[in-house]
């Protein structure tokens, strides 16, 4: 039998081999993108390979002066992307916003109880947003829409996208979006529920990492995430758009708990300097009595039943519903909610 | 490790080159494979490797008392390996649906009983090896097989990485015969399975992804915000969608399977295609459902034992396969809705026997026409059951699906176009592969060596930049 100058054994290897080293090469940056999105497993060895791979082909991009090229590519695929005849997506502006200067906005304090919340006047055109405990997946936005659709002169909008966040607007520019989403459908009342990823470096809008930025829970993190914080909060505030910020609950995991709970605190503060918006806490809601983590509550009729899901992060439809109920009750004390009448 | 990501193929493409330089140790390459195979699910979560390890080993010992018949208790050992083949599953599965489905049965007849609560996290690919080891026992039990008496071979078949998280469900009489004496010598149809890798990402990252993101999941979700004309659509895109997640993970376990030199069943043969419900479930997710005939409706009389049990054999056998997918109502519902199609069907095929009423050749083309149209269209209502995410969600959406009330609803026009390209990918499916095929054979390799990674960059930039998550990970 003649025998093949290459084997298909030898074939596949190579062409393997080749994608393993181009692919990452060419997509470079989202690769890091896509690392830093997932979980934190146990085993990281090839993540940290392919990472550090990634990281040292963009130095090669930018020692060849290749990077022009690059940047001016990425926004050919954005172009076609989002081009409204074919994915539908609105461009947003490629002129990215400089992320705000680090410096504090002063502004008085006040006390919860002096703030005068005007009413809200109907008919309502709410906006939700937020991650993934909005996006389908987790367990708040979707009961949340459906509970509204229940009242008189309710609209509601729902935008929710896994893995954002404040910290990396690179990836995800909530900004951007918000003020796209304004535009788009005039509402008069915005639910946020926003920044379960974000205990991590923060980064420039251009991706650009910030030494200072990179400790969570470091002072200079801690302002430059409120200003963060303010800065979504003001684009509201600039529209007259009243904010529930909706705070996370208790976690599983101990530290992951800890990091969440300083979160939590950061957008109580900015939310009570804020007028027309409001906090609402969820800490306590789906703990058990002694305020500790639970995967069970009760339900009105006495049963256990199960509020989290297998991550002890996203909640169960049950365990949205709980915090929905909270939501809504938060909601009628500046708005007035009305059933709509059973046909 | 996800099949479309880079680290997976980087674990490949370290996995492949030792998987053909070891090939010349017999035992070295097994144990090498199987140490890939285990390293592939530690990554999940290393306790999950505990669980596959003791199935692994206790399915061994069972099958071997079962053929060596010890004690003439054969029929003992093997009740007892069902038993704990089905309590795992039950227990990871269906425990918390069992205890509140208990305590509230127990209420009833004035017992307050609470039974444990436990936080189960379901094992990664639990519902598929489980049915392989369940099938390796029954075929033992039954003389079908003769059970291997290495545990080497064995750990492989059940934990084999391009199968274990979903498939395709394997026999072991199939598989465990490609370990003898090194396996495949040399990687036969490299070109196909390239192509179905390629369409495997293609079907997955592109299509499933877009039409997940963009209609399905808002929809099914939320469905009372929406028009009847939009619910229409997102029920037809969740039929592209279900099909093009599965069949395009399939794909590449096959395709990744068939480099290292094993050949899987197929999975998927153009499902919707068909004229009859009977012949849907032939072609979809084919080794369930040939697993389900095989070890479920024959055993409790197929069609043998008169039509009545007939139907209620096929009503059983459906049920299970909803109740497979996860203990939830609205699972259950999709299987009976499947049973109630397939026993009409029958019962239809039973009557028309006696009276051929379909004479000349355009009548029949119409006839196929409206059966092809009948049955896609309860297939996609059945979508429905399986998508929501609950029973009520269901209901509520099949309301919506009739509230005239609302009928305009501004939706994006490429959605519609998204959906129309989703069926051509359909209808083109085999088309396009064969084309892929015929493409390398004529390419010379340093070409092939430019294409593929072109290819894979391609698909990668227009896919989503979050992937939603395989489907078929949850059961």
């Amino acid at each position: 039998m003649e025998k093949e100058f290459f084997s298909p054994n030898k074939k596949a290897i190579f062409i393997l081999i080749f994608i393993i080293l181009t692919v990452p090469f060419y997509e470079s940056k989202r690769a890091v993108i896509w690392e830093t999105q997932r979980p934190k497993q146990q085993n990281e060895i090839f993540s940290s390979i392919i990472l550090a791979y990634a990281e040292k082909s963009e130095e090669i991009k930018e020692k060849f002066g290749l990077k022009d090229f690059f940047e001016k590519e990425h926004l050919f695929w954005l172009k076609i992307k989002k081009s409204p005849l074919i994915f539908g997506e609105k461009i947003i502006s490629e002129k990215e916003e400089k992320t705000p200067e680090k410096k504090m906005i002063e502004e008085k304090k006040i006390e919860e109880s002096e703030i005068k919340i005007e009413k809200i006047e109907s008919p309502y055109r709410i906006l939700i947003l937020g991650d993934s405990f909005i996006a389908v997946y987790g367990g708040v936005g979707d009961p949340l829409e459906r509970e509204l659709l229940n009242y008189k002169d309710v609209e509601v909008f729902r935008l929710g996208r896994v893995s954002s966040g404040l910290s990396r607007p690179d990836y995800f520019n909530w900004n951007l979006t918000a003020k796209e989403l304004i535009s788009q459908y005039k509402p008069n009342v915005a639910i946020v529920m926003l920044g379960s990823n974000d205990a991590q470096a923060l980064t420039t809008s251009e991706g650009k990492v910030v030494v200072n930025f990179v400790k969570f829970g470091k002072e200079e993190w801690i302002k430059e995430y409120q200003n963060r914080v303010l800065e979504l909060l003001k684009i509201f505030k600039e529209n007259d758009i009243f904010v529930f910020w909706i705070g996370f609950p208790i976690m599983r995991d101990s530290k992951y708990s800890e990091k969440i709970n300083i979160l939590n605190k950061i957008y109580q503060a900015e939310v009570l300097n804020h007028k027309n918006a409001k906090f609402i806490s969820t800490w306590e809601l789906l703990a058990d009595e002694k305020g500790n983590y639970t995967a069970y509550l009760l339900d009105e009729k006495g049963k256990q039943k199960l509020v989290r899901v297998s991550d002890g992060i996203h909640l169960t439809f049950f365990g949205g519903k709980i915090l929905v109920k909270e939501v809504v009750e938060n909601m009628t004390k500046v708005m007035q909610l009305e059933l709509k009448e059973k046909k | 490790m996800l099949f479309p990501t880079l680290d997976f193929f980087a674990f490949f493409t370290l996995v492949l080159i030792l998987n053909w330089s070891l090939k010349k140790w017999s035992f070295i390459w097994r144990l090498f494979l199987l140490l890939a195979s285990y390293f592939f699910y530690s990554v999940w979560d290393l306790r999950f490797l505990l669980i596959l390890i003791l199935v692994s080993l206790f399915n061994f010992l069972s099958a071997l008392s079962i053929y060596k018949d010890f004690f003439g208790k054969k029929k003992n050992f093997f009740i007892i390996s069902l038993i704990y083949n089905l309590s795992l599953l039950g227990i990871f599965k269906y425990y918390d649906f069992f205890r509140v489905s208990a305590e509230s049965l127990l209420e009833r007849f004035g017992f307050s009983a609470h039974f444990p609560l436990l936080e189960i996290i379901l094992p990664i690919g639990l519902s598929f090896y489980i049915f392989k080891v369940i099938s390796y026992n029954i075929d033992v039990y039954l003389g079908k097989i003769m059970p291997t008496s290495s545990f080497l071979d064995f750990s492989i078949y059940v934990s084999f990485f391009p199968h274990l998280l979903s498939g395709p469900i394997m026999r072991a009489g199939d598989f465990l015969i490609q370990l003898k004496d090194g396996g495949a010598k040399k990687i036969e149809n490299l070109a196909e399975n390239f192509a179905l890798i390629l369409m495997g990402l293609f079907k997955k990252l592109v299509i499933s992804s877009y039409l997940t993101i963009s209609i399905t999941d808002d929809v099914f979700a939320v469905p009372e915000n929406h028009s009847p004309l939009i619910i229409l659509l997102a029920i037809f895109a969740y039929t592209l969608v279900i099909y093009f997640d599965f069949s395009g993970y399939s794909d590449m376990a096959i395709g990744f399977a068939g480099l290292l030199g094993f050949k899987s069943p197929i999975n998927f043969d153009s499902p919707y295609l068909v004229t009859n419900l009977r012949d849907f479930w032939r072609r979809w997710h084919i080794t369930l459902s040939d697993w389900i005939r095989d070890y479920v409706y024959i055993p409790l009389g197929g069609g043998q034992k008169g039509k009545l049990r007939k139907y209620f054999n096929l009503m059983v056998a459906m049920i299970l396969t909803g109740l497979w997918h996860g203990a939830a109502g609205h699972f259950i519902f999709w299987g009976f809705w499947q049973g109630l199609g397939l026993t009409l069907n029958h019962a239809f095929l039973d009557l028309k026997k006696s009276s051929q009423f379909l004479r000349n050749s355009w009548q029949k083309a119409i006839s196929s026409f409206l059966a092809g149209f009948l049955t896609f269209n309860f297939i996609s209502f059945g979508w429905i059951f399986f998508r929501s995410e609950n029973l009520q969600t269901s209901f509520s959406l099949i309301k919506s699906l009739f509230n005239f009330h609302k009928i305009f609803e501004p939706f994006k026009i490429y959605i519609l176009f998204l959906i129309i390209f989703g069926f051509f990918v359909f209808l083109l499916e085999r088309k396009i592969i064969k084309f892929l095929i015929n493409f390398q054979q004529k390419l010379p390799f340093f070409l092939l060596l430019l294409l593929f990674p072109i290819l894979i960059i391609l698909i990668f930039k227009f896919s989503p930049d979050i992937l939603p998550s395989f489907i078929y990970f949850k059961f």
